[in-house]
């Protein structure tokens, strides 16, 4: 790891004057010759730095940032998770547990007990890909600025099915998957006191529009939290994650389910897959066959194939499609 | 040499337990009985090492600390084939914090490049990770930044890494030879001079078991059932918890060596060879080991390059290597494409074994499957045909039970199909053609344990998630190396040493040493210090073959016995009695005669000449004779593996829920430790079976998973219910009669969980691991 | 123990060494027994690896004396 310099931010328009950089930047040599990035938890970076894949002469500490820690809930408008909220502290809250079981479910599968501690909720939203190629130095790929991707016709068992045309990387998150079931919004700050609330799918930057990153992040923007619109007594919702071990593992497949439930019939519903598309995505398809029908073994096979209807596997990931309906139509049956 | 007869158990107790009677050397120690009358031996002693473990105490060859000492690292190409036409480490060299540059050079003496004539002084790069330089400095980071500042000016040459294509005629060759090299004849028993074609070498068509035997064709006619399919293995890297390693010392008079090893004596051995120093100037230590699974025999090219780097800078160098280096350099477990047809006739009799194997140890050999096929089951007829495929990938290495796991996959399925195709229960298959009597013990005990019956047919298990169950069977020779020696010492105060070279790479044989010596002396393990993992003292084995057990515990036995002899001299007068009439027991030497004539062993000891006394012993022979012919070793280490697995028929993921491993080491030594050998064996077998494997790129020729997030090892919820059985199984061969567990306990443990995932799903999975794209291809659903 | 299998009066290279499968060593001042060709590991201790120091692949076989990098053994 190279050497850096360390900058204790303690207020977000402090971090916003040190950054120069996102990571993404840094990586497609973007970045400005003396590059200074955000640091949270400190996990993906740390790991991007251990590799030699990113070398920031500038590392700025966010995570001591007074009040981007805490976690509300009010019935009447939702949750608001600040950008530093650890994952462990999402995991304990009863409010989530109680309300948003869906988003529980995806936390405490995320990880270990011990990357859970560290990891905030901002950088695993801003996380990049663990596709082998991207974290490879030997490898210079589409997303790190070359024309080549070289999981296409290479080793790509947990690469993309869905929308994997240009880069089949996925990202990383499994989080993110309910978030974006739970329609949440991302809350970015930028210079001069500019603040934005975007969308969780608007916040998510697909390859085949640009490959160089994986989020809209701007160097000099920072995540200070996570909206979550309000549930009522008849939101119903299940998450479900398939690695490749059940103890510590990325999503080879992941899926959140959330239901607006009318009596015995679905109002409203929203299949969100992560580890199917470069990014995490609602299907249209998968949600809007559930709408207006009853819960049944039937509604729920029909959702789950259509989850996967236009899916283009790759020479490695075939399986992928199968798996996806199995536990889409799980997610489904499994809600409460 | 004098002789005398002794009578030694013999057989299984509760099965067929008898005695023998054979005749060794007059100076080895009477024959134990079987464990249940002995104090020491046979019991759950606590592990001499376990406080030292758990507080952090022990201190592992990547703690070591020494005055002044440097890190080194090595630049290590990233390309795959490769000539090197200059390097340039100057800038390397200027860098504050460097001390040493280290290039490797080949071409030393009268060597001539084999290749094309196009000489390069440096080697060529036959794999993605060779190394080519290395660097020490005062940190690992400076050492880093110092790779970086090396210039090799690579010429780029194609190259090949999937099994199937480096077969291709037209595949870029990994080791040139000008012409084909046919059979140059010569001696030995077994076959030299295999025949190289393109990057294939073989077949090789023998073994240690002998050779073909039989009519295969005539085997074939006479077969009322035929079975014939081909098995595939994966790449398999080495994951111990503590990398590959030396720290080197070179100082003016001699150097010493901190190793993460599997054999003491032979990183001596090569160390003194490569730098031509006496061995008697090369001290080698390993004082706890963490872990190792056949690739830490050898000195190692970073052991090579760390004795240069001490040697220039004249400070000692750290060279650990970090998990990339030891996933892509440090050996494998080879692949495999094993074909086997087996014939048997309708009363389950075997009439013919045919095998056929091709694996890459990238480059290097070693990819045969073993000799399972040849040796496990009563067969008249068998032929071998195995060969070695060379890439431009990392070398393989020993990797417990090398062969033997792979060739166990497609044996046990196949004997597995058979039985069904024979319409008979595999447990009763077995029984009709496996004459080993303690696999028979293994299969009725291990069947009540697991509930056998339980089984039902293939495929028919109700639901989307089934429930299968399966049976694998193993055998591993039980193998000793003579050249293992133990120093026993003992002091006036009373305290007593064991002391050899052989290390303990976290198996357990420091506490064994304890048991052993205690037993014979009539003390408790804990009064015994072993001291080991260091050549200062006498010679002991490798860790490999699972012979240190078999191997070192008979001269600590023998040792022990030559000084209570000594003992029993010194105190005789004094008791008024015979040194023949004296035994030891609970401490004292005790009259045998008279129970009240006694002393306690620490008062004898105060009456010696000398403060202390040393006796020293060396393996002696096995007894009664070693057997050539068609085994090796007398009789076999058996197991039978009970797998039961729950396959989800929607995602296709398979989970391993329970193991049941029933096993036979000899004479067991310590119940505790062979169970927790039992469990790692099981554990690294689901993992074959359902998780490892390297990744490796085709169009660049890299390991894509060289780490521990995409090389799936398994965690907490991965690992199954293993339930151990230990069956006694004496053979009257040493003093101790005791052998290893190592190997044996992974061999059986994947197929057994193919066998398992046939039964739920009522389809065989050919290829290892058994992931999800098999397990859904195979039910057609992808 | 298995029996010393003489390897003919082939000197082999000094730096050959083999790690047959079942955990002996064999080569340099070990007898070399060389009786598993399909699992066993050679390794020239001298260029550090399963390729010798002129390239070519490290054998019993072939590493013996003739081969340009062949050295003989101490005794």
């Amino acid at each position: 790891m190279n050497k850096f310099s360390w900058f204790e931010a303690k207020t977000v328009d402090e971090a916003l004057e040190q950054v120069n950089a996102t990571v993404s930047e840094v990586l497609t040599t973007k970045a400005p010759d003396q590059p200074a990035v955000f640091k949270s938890g400190g996990i993906d970076l740390l790991d991007l730095m251990k590799e030699g894949l990113v070398e920031p002469q500038k590392v700025i500490n966010i995570k001591n940032i007074p009040g981007l820690d805490t976690i509300s809930y009010i019935q009447k408008s939702g949750l608001k998770l600040g950008a530093n909220v650890t994952l462990a502290q999402m995991e304990a809250n009863t409010d989530i547990k109680e309300h948003y079981k869906a988003l529980h479910q995806a936390v405490a599968h995320a990880g270990t007990p011990q990357l859970r501690n560290m990891a905030s909720l901002g950088g695993n939203l801003a996380q990049r890909t663990r596709c082998w190629y991207f974290r490879s130095l030997d490898h210079q790929c589409l997303r790190k600025g070359s024309g080549t991707c070289f999981a296409r016709n290479g080793e790509n068992e947990f690469h993309a099915v869905i929308k994997n045309g240009s880069c089949s990387s996925v990202h990383a998150s499994s989080v993110a998957t309910a978030l974006l079931a739970f329609g949440a919004s991302v809350e970015i700050a930028g210079p001069n006191g500019k603040q934005r609330t975007v969308p969780m799918q608007d916040f998510f930057v697909s390859p085949g529009d640009d490959s160089s990153k994986e989020c809209i992040l701007e160097s000099n923007e920072l995540i200070t939290a996570v909206i979550v619109p309000p549930v009522s007594s008849k939101t119903k919702s299940f998450y479900i994650k398939q690695g490749a071990r059940e103890s510590y593992d990325w999503a080879i497949a992941d899926v959140a389910v959330v239901l607006q439930m009318s009596g015995r019939n679905c109002k409203n519903a929203v299949v969100a897959l992560g580890a199917a598309a470069p990014v995490p995505i609602v299907s249209d398809a998968a949600s809007a066959a559930l709408k207006g029908k009853e819960i049944t073994e039937q509604s729920a096979e029909e959702s789950a194939e259509a989850s996967m209807k236009g899916a283009t596997p790759l020479s490695k990931n075939a399986y992928k499609v199968p798996l996806f309906k199995a536990i889409v139509k799980r997610a489904i049956l499994q809600t409460t | 040499m004098d002789t005398k007869k002794i009578k030694l158990p013999y057989g299984i107790p509760g099965h067929n337990l008898s005695e023998i009677e054979r005749e060794i050397p007059a100076n080895e120690p009477p024959a134990w009985p079987v464990n249940e009358d002995l104090k020491v031996v046979g019991k759950s002693v606590k592990r001499a090492d376990a406080f030292a473990k758990v507080t952090g105490f022990a201190k592992y060859t990547s703690d070591i600390q020494l005055q002044g000492m440097l890190y080194g690292r090595m630049l290590r190409s990233g390309y795959p084939h490769a000539k090197i036409r200059s390097i340039d480490t100057s800038a390397a060299e200027k860098l504050d914090g460097v001390y040493a540059v280290h290039v490797f050079k080949n071409l030393v003496g009268m060597a001539q490049p084999q290749t094309d004539g196009n000489s390069s002084e440096y080697p060529d790069v036959k794999f993605a990770g060779q190394p080519v330089a290395g660097v020490a400095a005062i940190t690992i980071e400076i050492a880093e930044e110092a790779l970086k500042l090396i210039k090799v000016d690579y010429e780029y040459l194609p190259f090949v890494v999937d099994l199937e294509e480096a077969q291709r005629p037209e595949a870029p060759i990994v080791f040139k030879t000008n012409v084909e090299q046919e059979d140059s004849g010569g001696g030995g028993g077994g076959q030299r001079g295999l025949k190289t074609v393109g990057n294939v070498r073989g077949p090789s068509t023998s073994s240690f078991f002998g050779g073909p035997r039989g009519d295969l064709e005539k085997g074939f006619k006479d077969a009322d059932i035929i079975v014939e399919h081909t098995y595939r293995t994966q790449v398999h890297t080495h994951c111990s918890l503590e990398t590959h390693g030396v720290v080197v010392d070179w100082r003016p008079d001699d150097v010493t060596i901190y190793a993460s090893t599997q054999n003491t004596n032979n990183v001596r051995h090569e160390f003194a060879e490569m730098f031509d120093l006496p061995k008697s100037k090369v001290r080698v230590i390993t004082e706890f080991m963490g872990g190792g699974f056949g690739a830490k025999h050898s000195l190692g090219n970073f052991g090579v390059m760390a004795g240069y780097l001490s040697k220039k800078s004249g400070r000692p160098v750290s060279m650990m290597l970090d998990r990339k280096e030891e996933h892509i350099s440090s050996g494998n477990r080879p692949n495999s494409i094993h074909y086997l047809k087996i014939g048997a006739k309708k009363d389950g009799s075997l009439t013919a074994i045919q095998q056929k194997s091709h694996g890459t140890a990238g480059v290097g050999l070693g990819a045969g499957v073993g000799r399972i096929a040849q040796v496990m089951y009563e067969c008249p007829s068998f032929t071998t045909e195995q060969y070695d495929v060379f890439t431009h990938a990392g070398p393989g290495a020993a990797w417990r039970a090398p062969g033997n796991v792979q060739g166990a996959f497609g044996l046990e399925q196949a004997i597995d199909e058979l039985a069904e195709k024979l319409n008979m229960d595999p447990l009763a298959f077995r029984d009709v053609i496996d004459k080993s009597e303690v696999r028979k013990v293994e299969r009725r005990q291990g069947a009540e344990k697991f509930d056998w019956s339980r089984r039902k047919k293939p495929g028919s298990d109700p639901g989307v998630v089934k429930k299968g169950f399966g049976v694998a069977q193993s055998t591993w020779p039980r193998f000793v190396n003579l050249n293992s020696t133990v120093e026993i010492r003992a002091y006036k105060d009373g305290a007593i040493e064991v002391r050899s070279g052989v290390q303990d790479i976290g198996t357990g044989t420091k506490t064994v040493l304890a048991q052993v010596v205690a037993e014979e002396l009539g003390m408790k393990a804990d009064d015994i210090t072993v001291r080991i993992g260091d050549t200062l003292f006498p010679t002991g084995p490798g860790s490999g073959g699972s012979i240190v057990t078999g191997s070192i515990t008979p001269p600590a036995r023998n040792a022990a016995y030559q000084l209570k002899l000594q003992l029993f001299d010194q105190v005789a007068e004094k008791l008024e009695t015979e040194p023949s009439k004296l035994s030891v027991a609970d401490g004292f030497i005790v009259s045998k005669e008279d129970n009240t004539k006694k002393i306690a062993i620490k008062d004898a000891l105060k009456e010696m000449r000398t403060e202390q006394v040393t006796t020293t012993a060396s393996r002696s022979d096995d007894y009664g004779g070693f057997k050539m012919g068609s085994f090796l070793a007398h009789d076999d280490l058996g197991s039978v593996q009970f797998a039961e697995v729950s396959v989800d028929t929607e995602t296709g993921f398979v989970k391993v829920d329970k193991i049941v491993a029933a096993h036979s080491c000899g004479r067991p030594l310590n119940i505790k430790q062979i169970e927790s050998q039992i469990n790692g064996g099981v554990i690294q077998g689901v993992s074959y079976a359902l998780y490892e494997y390297r990744v490796m790129d085709n169009e660049t020729g890299h390991q894509m998973n060289g780490n521990l997030d995409q090389y799936k090892l398994p965690c907490s919820m991965e690992i199954p219910e293993i339930e151990p059985i230990i069956i006694e199984d004496y053979a009257g061969r040493s003093s101790t009669d005791a052998y290893g567990i190592g190997e044996p306990a992974n061999i059986a443990t994947a197929v057994a969980v193919a066998n398992a995932v046939y039964n739920a799903i009522g389809v065989r999975i050919y290829e290892l691991p058994i992931t999800p794209d098999k397990v859904l291809k195979a039910l057609n659903k992808t | 123990m298995m029996e010393k299998v003489k390897s003919s009066d082939i000197k082999f290279c000094r730096f050959l060494r083999v790690k047959n499968p079942y955990g002996t060593l064999e080569g340099g001042e070990n007898a070399l027994y060389l009786l598993d060709d399909a699992n066993s590991i050679c390794w020239c201790i001298k260029s550090t690896g399963g390729a010798g120091p002129d390239n070519g692949l490290v054998d019993p076989p072939t590493c013996v004396s003739g081969r340009t990098c062949f050295e003989q053994p101490v005794n």
